[in-house]
């Protein structure tokens, strides 16, 4: 064969092949009209080749005359091929990026009806050209009455606080070209005017060359969220003015025993130490490298449940005691404790007040304690000082002996001084008011306790001082009390000066209102002075600068006088000393007495022929008063308690020889005391006349004698002279 | 001798040649384009040789003509093969 011929026959074979391959595979590609031409392409190069293979290989040119008409036909078929090829492709990938487009369209629709948040676009002109589910909702339109229309006809934003129109979203998006987020306060007012507050942002959209050809704006109702906060705010508000305003401390802890919080009372307290945050609280607190011991705090970490301390407070602060509860914060949901809250309380004066409390009660233990010590013992003076003057009396005074009974004398007085001040500490009543020449008082009183220090006394009384009207054992109180804290501010020595004055019609006295006549009495010292900052409190119980000071003695001072209706004042400066001023009340028309030294006691008056009725438990007490009332010329009867007292009374009356005057002893130790047997007396006769005898000088009783009955009133122990003039002064009552 | 029906035929092919050149971008859409296209080329190509053995080397350029029909056959082949083959449709 010629080689032309097996080329041309292999171009056959290949075409036959091309063709028996697309019959085969018809169903698998391409569209029908393409296969058809396909088809009718490569059955016609097939005959061309058929054509060259019969006439090359020698075998017959029968097909040559078809030949030149299928050749010419071969260009023309490629053609139509490819034309129909190329648009059957080009409609198919129409069709494929048609249905892409819908697809991604029916995306785009769903994605944008489920985003949650309300979504706008808009084209660079700021027409509507997309609204979701949400805008329609917000902003009241739907996308079909919206489309096209501008945005701000649609979206009206303004500014929630001042309802002014917010800028133009849009406007904005396309000036920057950037993605916006707009202010916090905005609020959208929809169609029907709802507001709703909103937090907005827009953002340009570009194509892909990055040109923007619209804006879409997104936002969201922001009420309910916006609400939430402002009532969490509102809370918190609520709380913080809760914790700023309590006026104890809070402190919240972690469970390290950092401090995290604090309110301004824990600031003010600790104000040497702030800020407190951050810090660990026994550091902050108490100045110390550990947690305390106790600590309740540390107990809560431990218990889970409310611990509760008084603990020292700062070491060197006012805050001497804090009473601390710890609260533990737990998880909601786990109940792990996450920290402590720690309440703070400053127990400082409720600490001091429980401790003078204690004081006090010890004080009025001892105060029963001396004034039972002081009744016994004044029974005991009574009897002792009233032989001792009747001794006194019936001895001339050069008799050797004298001597001897006037210093015994002169002691007991000492002991009658002591055992008031033991009453008046004891009891500290009453004041038992008579006529006092203060200037003996004062002379006596600070010569007394004076005595063997190197402190002299300059006094400057006038011998026409006023008396007063005051209890001369309180009084005398008061001005040793004084005397002594001068004495005590001058340990080198110095000098003590006593002056007193009568004040007529004093009108107004610094600091309490009182009119009337008064003696003043000034106590100056040259000591070391009162620090100002200590001066106002010098006056108030168991404060004391000194170490040894038990902190009563000046508290007794004012109370003594505060109940003798005056007033005290001080004045001090640091190292030069103090002044003591004391007003007291003179008393009316008062004229200094001149002392008697010896009264004359065999003076006879009504006394002589009374009839007196001594009523005592002790019989030392009653036979020195008998012998007191025979010396003034009585007749005297005794009693030993209120049941025999009345017996007695009842049958000298029946007897025709009723008694003139009972003399009652107060305190009748398992008997009827004086108070009592007052009472059934004067039921019997309404116009006995009865006295009251007591050493408890300080008893309201004897301080107020005719609230209960009595016409007069005996403080134990008494002098004849005392004795005989109260009985004179009843015996003269109708 | 250049034959009247062989003038047509390359006008014609030269026709199409540039229907071609002008909607290449749009033939490049077609799968395998490249293979069907050489093959066109491959005839294209038999058609100016057919004119041109009647001025020179006529026995060899005739020989090269009837490879470049049996080129063409053969990418034919290919092409539908590539196309309506068993992985045709994947393609």
């Amino acid at each position: 064969m010629n080689p032309i011929g097996i080329v041309d026959f292999i171009a056959f074979m290949a075409i036959l092949t091309a063709l028996v391959t697309l019959w085969r595979g018809w169903k698998r590609a391409l569209e029908h009209d393409v296969k058809l031409l396909l088809t009718g392409l490569l059955t016609l190069t097939l005959l061309h080749y058929l054509s060259n293979t019969l006439e090359w290989g020698g075998i017959t040119k029968a097909l040559d005359p078809f030949e030149d008409y299928i050749e010419i036909l071969e260009p023309v078929l490629w053609v139509f091929f490819f034309y129909t090829f190329m648009k059957t492709i080009e409609t198919t990938e129409r069709k494929r990026v048609l249905e892409a487009l819908r697809k991604s369209e029916e995306s785009l629709h769903i994605t944008l009806n489920s985003i949650g948040d309300a979504v706008i676009a808009t084209d660079t002109y700021g027409n509507i050209t997309r609204m979701n589910p949400v805008a329609e909702k917000l902003t009241g339109w739907t996308i079909e009455e919206a489309g096209n229309k501008p945005l701000s006809e649609i979206v009206h934003i303004v500014n929630a606080l001042t309802k002014e129109p917010a800028i133009n979203p849009i406007k904005h998006v396309m000036k920057s070209g950037n993605i916006v987020g707009f202010a916090n306060h905005t609020a959208l007012i929809a169609r029907d005017g709802t507001e709703y507050q909103i937090a907005d942002s827009g953002a340009p959209i570009r194509d892909d060359n990055g040109n923007i050809f619209g804006v879409v704006l997104i936002f969201r109702d922001m009420s309910e969220i916006y609400a939430k906060e402002q009532k969490l705010r509102e809370n918190e508000n609520f709380l913080n003015s809760i914790l700023e305003n309590v006026q104890d401390g809070i402190s919240i802890l972690d469970t390290k025993l950092t401090i995290v919080h604090v309110n301004r009372v824990m600031n003010k307290w600790y104000s040497e130490n702030v800020p407190l945050e951050g810090k660990k609280c026994f550091r902050c607190y108490h100045n110390s490298d550990n947690p305390c011991n106790p600590c309740p705090s540390m107990r809560c970490l431990e218990s889970g449940k409310t611990e509760m301390d008084v603990i020292p407070g700062l070491p060197g602060s006012d805050i001497q005691w804090i009473e601390l509860y710890s609260y533990p914060i737990k998880n909601h949901d786990s109940g792990e404790i996450t920290g402590i809250i720690e309440f703070i309380k400053d127990v400082t004066e409720r600490k001091k007040t429980e401790q003078e409390l204690l004081k006090s009660k010890k004080m009025e233990s001892i105060g029963i304690l001396a004034g039972g010590i002081a009744h016994d013992f004044n029974n005991i003076l009574t009897g002792l000082f009233g032989n001792i003057e009747l001794a006194k009396l019936n001895i001339p005074q050069d008799h050797s002996s004298y001597p001897y009974i006037e210093t015994a004398n002169q002691a007991l007085w000492k002991a009658i001084h002591l055992t008031k001040q033991l009453l008046t500490f004891a009891k500290g009543g009453d004041p038992i008011f008579d006529a006092v020449d203060l200037k003996s008082v004062v002379q006596t009183t600070v010569m007394f306790n004076l005595s063997g220090s190197n402190v002299k006394a300059r006094f400057n009384m006038p011998d026409n001082l006023w008396q007063i009207k005051a209890d001369k054992g309180q009084i005398s109180q008061v001005i040793a009390n004084l005397t002594i804290n001068a004495k005590q501010a001058m340990p080198e020595g110095g000098n003590l000066y006593i002056n007193a004055a009568t004040i007529k019609d004093l009108n107004k006295i610094p600091e309490r209102h009182l009119s009337g006549n008064f003696v003043k009495l000034s106590i100056r010292d040259e000591g070391v002075g009162i620090y100002p900052k200590y001066v106002e409190n010098i006056f108030d119980p168991y404060f004391s600068t000194k170490q040894t000071g038990s902190g009563l003695g000046l508290a007794t001072v004012h109370s003594i006088i505060t109940k003798h209706n005056g007033h005290i004042s001080v004045d001090s400066i640091p190292d030069v000393g103090t002044t003591f001023t004391i007003f007291l009340p003179a008393e009316k028309s008062s004229h200094k007495q001149t002392a008697t030294t010896h009264p004359d006691l065999t003076e006879r008056t009504k006394l002589a022929s009374g009839h007196i009725l001594v009523m005592d438990d002790e019989k030392t007490v009653r036979n020195v008063v008998g012998a007191m009332l025979e010396f003034c010329g009585c007749t005297v009867a005794f009693s030993s308690d209120g049941k025999d007292t009345l017996e007695k009374y009842t049958s000298a009356d029946k007897n025709g020889n009723p008694f003139d005057i009972v003399i009652m002893d107060l305190t009748i130790p398992g008997g009827i005391g004086g108070k009592e047997a007052a009472k059934k007396l004067l039921a019997i006769d309404p116009e006995a006349k009865i006295i009251v005898s007591s050493g408890y000088s300080t008893d309201p009783v004897m301080a107020n004698y005719n609230n209960y009955g009595f016409k007069g009133r005996l403080v134990k122990p008494f002098q004849t002279e005392d004795l005989k003039k109260e009985l004179s002064r009843v015996m003269e009552m109708e | 001798m250049i034959q009247q029906n062989e003038i047509i035929l390359l006008l014609l092919g030269l026709g199409a040649l540039i229907f071609i050149l002008g909607n290449r971008p749009r033939l490049q859409l077609l799968p395998r384009s490249k293979i069907l296209i050489s093959g066109f080329y491959m005839l294209l190509a038999s058609w100016i040789l057919t004119i041109l053995e009647g001025f020179l080397l006529g026995e060899l350029l005739n020989f090269i003509e009837h490879i470049c029909y049996a080129g063409s056959a053969v990418l034919m082949a290919v092409w539908c093969r590539q196309v309506f083959g068993k992985n045709g449709r994947q393609r």
